[in-house]
């Protein structure tokens, strides 16, 4: 399957954080999902693949082309929506439309006005009236609006209520349906990449921990419900506990598990947490 | 670069407006007092009045992390507010050349002034720039008194020099501060863009 981006090795240092050796692919046709806690390094990554921010090593390729190389019309065919909220607030949807179709090749006009439409925007209210939900969506319509083939999104659904959430959750769905399309979408709302993702790539303080299938991932892993005490009868399979009132939580490798094991499923939530912020088992010291 | 130009136009709109009446002002105020002084000490603030509203603009809105995922290039990002700066000053310096036409005022030292005070213009647009794009809006605004003063300053030195050399000071201060305004335009614009080419966004 095609790669629409492939990073390689990908490290960037700045004071106090380093991004170190970054694998990673989005495959076309594929939804990944980028998780890790604040700081473990989301958005500069989508910022290395973006070009806006230069790697000290490693390489970013995007559509097969190194990252510095893309043309114009590339770049246009990238649709994004960045962490923090990034279009002129100073102008209303239709200044934003005049200033748009100026820097995109392919922009269309009349998509930018149906998405603001059906996401309940102002066109002639400036956008630094509109709430934090509201710049999203308007992001959200100009990455959707110049016929993107590739989304790049750093917290699109931040900020946004339930209904809206969904809503964003089910245009994905349907960019997905159109051919050699990608999406690499950070969020810290686990739930919704659990419904959306293919695949999850988990950074955790610059490194990337895993970078599997979805469905691989849940199956690999399993939550094990146990006493203290019964956690060496584990073995290999235990990964990392949770020590709480009641009991342990241990987040375990199925296929290693004791058989007749009573385990439930583990959710990518159950997995980020447990393996960022869980102690590591012995076994797996 | 034209999207960027456009929106820093839009963003900055408001604002020409108001200058506009305060050159009008000024413009009006010269010619019934016969002093072209009041309106081409102006002319210094209005090459980087609006490059600086604008990059003021988008440091807020985040606008260059934008723009660049989107395809347009860090040297069309940093030629869009050169362009937009001259879009400014020019017509504002090319005015003050229109009171030589009115009776009375077209005289050899006003010429000269309309030459020193926008090459002063053009000097203090190229030195600022580059350190907007290098430091930011805010910390430039610090040192924005300061670049005037020292252009001004190296100004009369330099024809203060010419004075003691025999020379015509006011002729030769007002010409040659007008070419090195000029010819630091694209000299500055070069700097600027490296100064871009390593900034992380």
């Amino acid at each position: 399957m095609e790669d629409l981006v492939r990073t390689e090795n990908l490290c960037k240092k700045f004071e106090g954080f380093a991004l170190r050796g970054v694998t990673l692919r989005v495959p076309r046709g594929a939804v990944v999902g980028l998780i890790g806690e604040n700081g473990a390094g989301k958005s500069t990554l989508i910022k290395s693949i973006l070009g806006l921010v230069r790697p000290d090593a490693g390489s970013v390729s995007v559509f097969g082309k190194p990252a510095a190389a893309l043309s114009r019309e590339d770049r246009g065919a990238v649709g994004v929506v960045l962490g923090q909220p990034c279009l002129p607030e100073n102008l209303d949807l239709k200044g934003m439309n005049a200033v748009m179709k100026r820097v995109f090749a392919r922009w269309d006009e009349a998509a930018f006005f149906g998405w603001a439409e059906r996401f309940s925007l102002p066109a002639d209210k400036k956008l630094k009236t509109f709430s934090r939900g509201m710049g999203q969506k308007a992001a959200l319509a100009a990455a959707l609006s110049h016929g993107a083939r590739l989304l790049l999104l750093d917290e699109p659904t931040g900020g946004l209520d339930p209904v809206a959430r969904d809503e964003v959750l089910g245009l994905l769905y349907d960019f997905m349906q159109g051919e050699d399309r990608a999406v690499l979408i950070s969020s810290h709302i686990l739930s919704d990449l659990e419904k959306l993702c293919d695949y999850i790539a988990f950074l955790h303080e610059g490194e990337l921990l895993f970078f599997e299938e979805k469905d691989a991932l849940t199956e690999r892993y399993c939550l094990v419900r146990c006493a203290e005490g019964e956690i060496a009868a584990l073995g290999r399979a235990a990964v990392a506990v949770r020590r709480g009132e009641f009991g342990c939580d241990v987040l375990a490798e199925r296929a290693l598990l004791p058989a007749g094991t009573a385990a439930g499923r583990a959710g990518i939530e159950d997995i980020m947490l447990l393996l960022s912020r869980g102690e590591k088992t012995e076994a797996k010291q | 670069m034209i999207g960027t130009f456009v929106k820093d136009f839009k963003n900055v709109a408001g604002q020409l407006v108001y200058y506009a009446a305060i050159l009008v002002a000024f413009f009006i105020l010269g010619i019934a007092t016969g002093n072209v002084y009041f309106y081409a000490g102006l002319t210094i603030f209005c090459g980087v009045a609006a490059p600086l509203s604008a990059v003021s603009y988008d440091e807020k809105d985040h606008w260059d992390a934008f723009a660049l995922a989107s395809g347009v290039t860090r040297r069309g990002l940093v030629f869009a507010r050169y362009l937009l700066g001259l879009c400014v000053f020019l017509p504002v310096w090319g005015i003050s050349f229109l009171f030589l036409a009115v009776p009375h005022m077209g005289t050899e030292q006003n010429l000269l002034a309309a030459l020193t005070f926008g090459g002063f213009g053009l000097m203090v647009f190229d030195i600022l720039l580059p350190l907007v794009f290098r430091i930011g809006v805010e910390k430039s605004r610090a040192v924005y008194i300061l670049v005037i003063l020292a252009v001004v300053l190296l100004s009369v030195g330099g024809a203060s020099l010419v004075e003691l050399a025999g020379g015509d000071p006011a002729r030769i201060a007002a010409v040659a501060t007008a070419a090195l305004g000029i010819a630091g335009v694209p000299a500055s614009a070069a700097v600027s863009c490296r100064v871009y080419a390593k900034k992380d966004f």
